[in-house]
């Protein structure tokens, strides 16, 4: 096979180094020559770099944010036409052995292979999104350190390596989606292994894997939105002369940038279509015109180029965006405001807290006594405590309580399940434990699903109060402000009181304002009433 | 420069030095001229043109023959010979024909003639481009005097061919 250098390049005159900002291309992927690899960001500029010729990545020797000097090797092209594409969505059982491992068992050296499967996140989840590989081929990894990340659309988790070892194989690039129980990386054990693959860290699994067949060199077109491919003035003169339609346009396949149709493409479909080998398309592509503007949604966004970073939407990203929107689709939304005076509780709090966190080894917040509340509430008012199932409304026994919880770049909302076989201490050791997972990325998915009743806390950050989205199925969500002293008037005199803003988002296909308000009136009445004598 | 000498308005001409030491070639025996504002197509293709003038002709010649026998593209040159009377007619034909431009020049990008060229390309023939047109030429920097940073500076062979892949590719 040919291996092909890419080097740093020089990016100007006085220019000795520069780092490696973004590798466009993962090790196993195709690359056509000139398609972007990798971007180069030195004092002076960025740049992106081109591939110097089309092949498979084999290696790429240095990890993104490192500073290399110019004229130093940063990955290594292999140009052979029968090297293998590295089929990342192959089923793994198909997927051969580096032979860099086989050669340490048949050598008896103690290489012992042992294979990592995307584990099952939960009941009702058959797949998960490789998130973030911790190690690459060639790393070391100690037994139950972090190998990988890995998304559901529930929940996001560390995965721990099983065993000791070194990487052999990583079977899967980032984002790509594995079934559960796929084997999705291997590691080899035993010191004959250290031995073998530590000098050779870049022997990359595709530049072993056996031929397999490559893709043609015109692949056909990818898959396109058909109103979102570009034209060039040329092709659509082209077309209009030769009595091409948009539609049969949008059929032809394209061997340009990006699948756009060169001149050559529509020249070649013209002849053929002359030749008789196109038959009358007009009908076949009517439809596809018709349903072509129902299936814009907006406008495009313009921006000056630029002036706008670009950021990709992560896994969780995507699933805040999708459950949102779909909530203010599905429920009809309305709103209620209601105040509460915390003060005894504000004071029970004082007066127990350091105790409580002595016990129990963390910190006794306001939250529980908001969800025990809710609780109580919920057992007075069942009906808050259901779902919508067509016509029918399904009203819950179980009162499982969705606790909000922000997280670095995004939030998440485990539940603390059968809430209302808790008392105050025991909703805040579940609530503690969730919320330290949560953080943690330790969540099992079962413990963010099955909600009946969402509680969010927009006071978080000192705000009176918020207006919180219904988490479906739910249909209600209750949202906690920020615990101020404020005067109120008792009894016609003034007093300072620490108050609270409660917030409700209820859906009034099921719930109307009369008993949305009185629940949240029952809410207020538990925490005003909250018995300050008793012990936690 | 014949022409300049005999044309009885002034005419600036601009020498290229480094042309008078490293191109040789044939000229006729008798007496012979090059008019003023009249192009030469240097190299006949259908892919992509190279509009282009002075010593980038060379390199416009060697790079297009790098895309014929390694790359399987037919690349069309035209030496412009004279950049004002400029040769539209002659420049305008090729883009209809090719669909593709490369402008090459040594001159600098930023207020360069090739601005000028791409400009009259897109106005006049919209309908027949393929692709945005492209330009080669000296990096936006005085000019260096070390032969490194010449290099740098300058244009040439390599850099042609791998604009011309870009296009092709486009």
């Amino acid at each position: 096979m040919a291996l092909v250098d890419v080097i740093m390049p020089q990016m100007g005159e006085s220019i000795a180094e520069g780092t490696i900002s973004k590798w466009h291309k993962k090790v196993g992927e195709k690359i056509a020559k000139d398609e972007t690899l990798l971007e180069i960001s030195t004092d002076k500029v960025d740049s992106e770099i081109p591939a110097p010729a089309a092949g498979i990545i084999a290696e790429l020797l240095f990890q993104e944010t490192t500073t290399v000097g110019v004229n130093t090797v940063i990955a290594r092209i292999n140009t052979d036409v029968n090297a293998s594409v590295a089929q990342p969505r192959s089923t793994p059982a198909a997927s051969p052995v580096p032979s860099n491992v086989q050669q340490q068992k048949q050598n008896g050296s103690a290489g012992v292979l042992i294979d990592v499967i995307m584990p099952q996140m939960g009941e009702s989840i058959a797949e998960g999104t490789i998130a973030k590989w911790h190690k690459k081929v060639g790393d070391t990894v100690a037994k139950d350190e972090t190998l990988l990340e890995i998304s559901t659309d529930k929940v996001d988790s560390e995965i721990p390596a099983p065993a000791a070892g070194i990487i052999a194989e990583l079977l899967f690039p980032a984002q790509t989606t594995v079934s559960v129980n796929t084997v999705i990386a291997k590691i080899a054990t035993g010191s004959g292994a250290v031995v073998a693959a530590v000098p050779s860290p870049v022997i990359a699994p595709s530049a072993l894997a056996p031929t397999a067949p490559i893709a043609p060199l015109h692949t056909p077109a990818k898959e396109a939105i058909p109103s979102d491919r570009f034209y060039s003035p040329l092709v659509l003169n082209i077309a209009r002369t030769e009595g091409v339609s948009m539609g049969e346009l949008e059929g032809i396949a394209g061997t340009g940038a990006n699948g756009r149709v060169s001149k050559n493409d529509i020249l070649s479909y013209i002849q053929r279509k002359k030749g008789g080998a196109i038959a009358a398309p007009i009908q076949r592509t009517a439809a596809p015109i018709s349903s072509v503007p129902s299936a814009k949604s907006a406008a495009p966004i313009t921006y000056p180029a630029g002036r706008v970073d670009l950021i990709k939407m992560d896994t969780m990203r995507k699933a805040i965006a999708e459950h949102m929107v779909r909530s203010k689709h599905t429920s009809a939304h309305v709103g209620s405001l209601s105040e509460a005076d915390l003060t005894g509780i504000v004071k029970f709090r004082e007066k127990n807290k350091a105790a409580f966190e002595k016990r129990e080894g963390f910190n006794l917040t306001y939250t529980p006594f908001f969800l025990e509340a809710v609780v109580k509430a919920i057992k007075d008012f069942p009906m808050m405590n259901s779902s919508v199932d067509g016509d029918t409304i399904i009203i819950r026994k179980d009162v499982n309580l969705g606790v909000a919880v922000a997280l670095e770049n995004g939030l998440i909302v485990p539940v603390i399940k059968n809430a209302e076989q808790k008392n105050l201490a025991g909703i805040a050791r579940s609530l503690n434990d969730l919320a330290t997972r949560a953080r943690n990325k330790k969540l099992l998915p079962d413990e963010v699903t099955g909600g009946t009743f969402t509680v969010t806390n927009p006071g978080g950050f000192g705000n009176l109060y918020g207006f919180p989205i219904i988490n479906q199925p739910q249909v209600a969500i209750l949202g906690v402000g920020a615990i101020k002293k404020r005067p109120v008037v008792i009894d016609d005199a003034i007093a300072i009181r620490s108050m609270v803003y409660i917030s409700m988002s209820y859906d009034h296909r099921i719930i109307d304002g009369a008993l949305g308000g009185m629940f949240m009136q029952k809410v207020v009445s538990y925490l005003e009433n909250f018995d300050v004598t008793q012990a936690i | 420069m014949k022409a300049a000498v005999r044309d009885n308005n002034p005419v600036l001409y601009l020498e290229h030095k480094r042309l008078y030491r490293h191109i040789k070639g044939e000229v006729p025996d008798t007496d012979y001229i090059v008019e003023i504002g009249k192009g030469d197509v240097k190299r006949s293709g259908n892919d992509i043109s190279i509009i282009t003038y002075g010593s980038m002709v060379h390199m416009a010649l060697e790079a297009a023959e790098v895309m014929q026998s390694e790359h399987g593209v037919s690349v069309e040159v035209v030496d412009l010979r004279s950049l004002m009377p400029l040769d539209t007619e002659l420049i305008y034909a090729s883009v209809r024909k090719t669909g593709k431009v490369l402008i090459a020049h040594e001159d600098n990008i930023t207020g360069g003639i090739g601005g000028e060229i791409s400009a009259l390309i897109t106005e006049h023939c919209f309908q027949s481009l393929d692709a945005p047109v492209k330009r080669i030429g000296a990096i936006d920097t005085p000019t260096p005097y070390s032969p490194t940073l010449e290099e740098f500076f300058l244009p040439n062979t390599k850099k042609v061919v791998s604009a011309l892949q870009d296009l092709a590719a486009y």
